[in-house]
């Protein structure tokens, strides 16, 4: 009886440890990433580090170049609780120990993420992805891993789409996304998507 | 197109021409081709016109700009696209930047602390690929055809706007909590407003890395200006034919406008900043919704708030575009019957596809429908205004109004579920667990939903008898339903002060004063069914892959499942549901009653309606049967239909139990729209897709969402798409014959009128599915509120996870291949 608990005891533990090491393995913060596909005929989909050309299209900056301007007077520092490097949302004050995880993480999930943003996009399409943060997100007593993202699709001239997603760290599915930008097409005939039924039932 | 001088232009300037004249005739008159300027405190006038604006003719951290648009600046309302700008600049400097760049403080102001300022605040480019460029000697006066002007003008425009807006935000903290250093322990009222907004910048941008607005004064984009709050940008373009010399940063209500809907972001994440989280909502959510609406009428009303005039865009927007839109009834450009009294308003939902550019048009979209919220916003600023009333100056009155929209923003997009420091969880947006759903579509801002709380912060503020700002008194709660009834916009009929929580005290709301209520209309939700008519069609199907693959392309925040083809080969465009499609639907509802119905919401989300077992199958694979104790009393105990005859209703799982925590306890879950019909030995029965997939042997992990979806494994409505919005429907039609009348043509569908939804390449060709589909409108008698006893109150939140407050739709249809 004591050797199965103290089994039970040292799976937990290696578990735990596991669990973090697998999360924390997510080193990737702060830089945007270019995703396009390879050709028209290929559906692969190329990656790299976002090059000058590619962030100024976007209207965006590299990160650097951010933490040089100075910073504004700090706010008072607000808690938070982190775990293995993740900030913990949802229910901040929740017992770790007795979590349940409903996903691990795949350090590919960037890759998943951007073959979903292109999947239905033209082949020259380029898309820029940028880690902001690593979350873990607790809600009745189950743990989910996630990334804070801001996308942003490079579309003619200085148009582009951008918004924020919450993504999932193993499928690199998009949870929830919000903060989509706000176009203001001039006058009456401006041009929009119109969709012409098929049929009816 | 649009290139004459716009209809009924000329009125509105009259006046300002005849000063404009007068102006130049004393020009002439002494001979000077200089410039007519708009202000005479400056005694050192420039007499050389364009070339004078240099930086040698400012001070240090001077320099000049278009103190309002050129056709107001210049009083000429046909100004050409060619005209010299430079006679319209303010003569006297203004205050640009101390330093080398233009990159701003902001937030000095609030505090003797130091708290909330920010200090890299605004940063202006010409564009994206621009680097900033270098006053050395901090002067900043440059040849208005220039780049480095419009950048000058973009960021003092900004600048003044910011300032502006944190002088309100101080004004309203100092009304609510004292001061911002020494604050009160309580507040001077049931505020929204957080009690440490300044000490954790919930008056500044929410999200990561965007400190920073960034502010592009020459973006490549024709007829249009962005505003990006995942980046936290503003992009201004320029006219599409007249590119070189019309740009929007000439018109400073266009940075105002555009500007506003960052102000707008920051006001309805205040809450959210202050709690610090990594999340915000958005104000509008589709092409069309309300809060969409009603983000472009208030980002309107923040130009009136700085130019405290009732029109927006009359350079860049109307001189060559037919775009310009008015915020008061009495602006000529309006159809003849409008006026500012309580009689002839641009009144809620009769003019919301109105443009009054082309009044002969029906447009639905954002901005066209916003128009009835800018000119409300401006009538209760006039009215604060009034003699008789309130008698405030118009910048107070206007500031007033600003103060009690920031109360309203901060309460609405409450993600912590509390909407104010002193109220419990749930109060609005349900739980802090569910609230960026609720937001989203299940309980989205809309008309109703925002003049009702603006009402209640209006009495707090306004008719707050510690405060009598109103000429020493208060201003009566009959004043404000009456001018909110002759808007069409007194659509509820309680205040909803004790919120929406399942412990709100629910008999004690103070109520709408019936009577005040003679022209906005309420509309029972029974009356909004399928288009009875001979041969009329349930649905529009959308199944042709060159639409669908546009509309996958125009909304990438939709993402269909991994087990969807990347080519929709096979999307056939055969106008069926098929086997591997992403297919739409747009219902064909009908109004059968006989007043207008707005705000039409079809919602395809998981709900409370299936009844399940207490069987050792735990989360997703619990299993059950749909409920039929809703109104569409489907389906029935012998076709698979729950048998609720014993249910009490207290015991969560049950039909008669709708969940409190949106499917969140053990014994309840939500359950997908969609039922499959299964074809037994003895019986017909409808049931979870769930219980298909066994059948079938699927493999779990080729469901549409995977092996942790089961009930939605065959069909399912794509999350970011599973709800549809239409802006009316007029009496006994539909949206379509509301939209293009009786002439047989197809409706201007777009996105947001469209469920998308994929179908998985499993399905056997032949399997029948039913989606119940709950629906529901803005100006609906019966889908937000209810009596207690002799009272109205709002429905709990918990509520909208059932069937309750909408009306029930059943579209049934088979796959075929």
């Amino acid at each position: 009886m004591k050797k199965a608990s103290l089994l039970t005891l040292l799976v937990l533990v290696v578990s735990l440890i596991y669990k973090i090491h697998d999360i924390n393995m997510n080193k990737d913060d702060g830089n945007w990433q270019t995703f396009t596909k390879k050709n028209e005929s290929d559906t692969k989909v190329l990656h790299w580090e976002s090059t000058k050309e590619e962030l100024a299209e976007a209207k965006v900056e590299n990160t650097t170049a951010q933490k040089r301007r100075p910073s504004s007077i700090p706010s008072m520092a607000q808690k938070v609780r982190m775990i293995a490097g993740r900030e913990v949302t949802g229910d901040r004050n929740a017992d770790a120990k007795g979590l349940k995880w409903v996903n691990s993480y795949n350090s590919k999930w960037q890759e998943k993420l951007g073959n979903l943003l292109l999947k239905f996009q033209e082949p020259d399409t380029k898309v820029l992805v940028k880690k902001n943060k690593s979350v873990i997100e607790i809600k009745n007593g189950k743990g989910r891993l996630m990334e804070h993202v801001t996308i942003s699709y490079l579309l003619k001239g200085d148009d582009t789409t951008s918004f924020n997603a919450w993504v999932d760290s193993e499928t690199g599915q998009m949870i929830r996304t919000w903060n989509k930008t706000i176009k203001e097409p001039v006058g009456h005939h401006h041009e929009r998507l119109i969709l012409t039924p098929t049929g009816t039932l | 197109m649009g290139k004459e001088i716009i209809k009924g232009i000329e009125s509105p300037f009259k006046k300002r021409f005849f000063q404009s004249m007068i102006c130049f005739g004393v020009a002439f008159s002494t001979l000077f081709l200089s410039s007519c300027v708009t202000d005479s405190a400056n005694s050192k006038r420039s007499t050389s016109g364009a070339s004078s604006n240099s930086p040698s003719s400012v001070g240090p951290g001077e320099g000049r700009v278009l103190q309002d648009n050129p056709i107001i600046a210049s009083g000429n309302p046909n100004l050409g696209y060619d005209a010299n700008l430079s006679l319209y600049l303010q003569r006297t400097p203004v205050k640009i930047e101390d330093g080398q760049f233009l990159n701003s403080q902001c937030g000095e102001q609030l505090s003797g602390l130091g708290k909330g300022l920010i200090n890299d605040c605004v940063r202006t480019t010409q564009n994206e690929n621009a680097t900033q460029f270098n006053s050395p000697t901090s002067k900043w006066a440059f040849p208005v055809t220039s780049p480095e002007f419009l950048q000058v003008n973009t960021h003092y425009h900004i600048n003044k706007r910011i300032d502006h807006f944190h002088n309100n935000v101080k004004s309203l903290y100092n009304l609510t909590w004292g001061f911002v250093d020494t604050p009160n322990s309580f507040s001077s009222y049931d505020t929204a407003m957080p009690k440490q907004i300044f000490d954790f910048n919930g008056h500044w941008k929410l999200g990561p890395d965007t400190q920073t607005l960034k502010a592009f004064s020459d973006c490549n984009l024709d007829n249009n200006a962005q505003y990006s709050p995942a980046k936290f940008q503003i992009c201004l373009g320029s006219d599409a034919v007249f590119k070189d010399q019309v740009k929007f940063a000439q018109d400073d209500t266009v940075i105002y406008h555009e500007l506003g809907h960052g102000i707008i972001d920051i006001m309805l994440n205040s809450r959210n900043k202050t709690a610090n989280l990594p999340e915000g909502v958005s104000f509008g959510y589709f092409f069309y919704d309300e809060a969409g609406a009603l983000g472009e009428g208030l980002a309107d009303f923040i130009s009136y708030v700085q130019e405290l005039r009732t029109m927006f865009g009359e350079w860049a927007l109307g001189r060559f575009n037919n775009a310009a839109r008015p915020m008061s009834e009495r602006e000529p450009i309006h159809v003849a019957g409008l006026a500012p009294n309580e009689d002839s308003r641009l009144m809620y939902p009769q003019y919301l596809n109105y443009d009054p550019n082309e009044p002969d048009s029906i447009n639905e979209y954002v901005h066209q429908a916003g128009q009835i919220f800018s000119h409300f916003l401006v009538a209760i600023a006039e009215d604060f205004e009034d003699e008789n009333v309130c008698k405030m100056d118009k910048q107070t009155a206007a500031n007033y109004v600003m103060k009690i929209v920031m109360e309203t923003l901060a309460e609405l997009g409450d993600l912590n579920a509390k909407g104010g420091d002193t109220r419990t969880a749930g109060y609005i947006n349900h739980s802090s667990d569910h609230a960026a759903d609720w937001i989203r579509h299940v309980k989205p801002i809309t008309y109703r939903q925002f003049m009702q709380v603006f009402s209640k912060y209006t009495m707090r503020i306004m008719g707050n008898p510690g405060f009598l700002l109103c000429n020493g008194g208060i201003y009566p709660q009959d004043r404000l339903e009456k001018l909110i009834d002759s808007y069409g916009l007194l659509l509820y009929r309680s205040y909803n002060e004790a919120g929406n929580s399942i412990s709100s005290v629910r008999t004690n709301e103070t109520q709408v004063t019936a009577t005040n209520r003679l022209k906005s209309t309420l509309v029972p939700k029974d009356l909004l069914i399928f288009d009875p008519r001979e041969n009329a069609s349930k649905a529009f199907v959308f199944d042709r892959r060159s639409d669908i693959r546009n509309a996958l392309e125009s909304n990438p925040d939709i993402t269909p499942s991994p087990i969807i083809d990347g080519e929709l080969k096979f999307n056939n465009g055969n106008a069926k549901i098929s086997p591997g499609e992403v297919v739409g639907l747009a219902l064909n509802l009908y109004n059968n009653s006989n007043s207008t119905m707005a705000g039409i919401q079809v919602l395809a989300n998981d709900w409370d309606h299936v009844k399940w077992e207490d069987t050792a199958l735990s989360k997703p694979y619990k299993q059950g049967k749909f409920c039929n104790n809703f109104g569409d009393e489907f389906p029935i105990v012998a076709e698979g239909g729950a048998d609720t005859s014993t249910e009490g209703g207290s015991t969560a799982g049950e039909c008669k139990y709708i969940t409190r925590q949106n499917g969140d306890e053990t014994a309840e879950q939500l359950a997908p729209v969609c039922m499959v019909q299964i074809n037994d030995t003895n019986a017909t029965k409808w049931a979870l897709q769930e219980e298909l997939r066994a059948k079938l042997n699927l493999e779990a992990d080729n469901c549409l969402g995977g092996a942790n979806s089961p009930h939605d494994c065959f069909i399912r409505a794509i999350k970011g798409a599973d709800s549809a919005w239409y802006s009316k429907m007029e009496p006994q039609k539909t949206w379509g014959n509301t939209m293009v009348g009786d002439t047989g043509n197809s409706p201007p569908f777009q996105f947001h009128n469209i469920i998308f939804f994929e179908v998985s390449p499993w399905i056997p060709p032949g399997t029948t599915f039913n989606c119940r589909f709950r629906t529901r409108f803005v100006n609906c008698e019966d889908c937000w509120e209810e009596k207690i006893g002799t009272k109205f109150d709002d429905y709990l939140d918990f509520e909208f996870s059932g069937g309750k407050p909408f009306k029930i739709i059943n579209f049934q249809f088979t796959v075929i291949d």
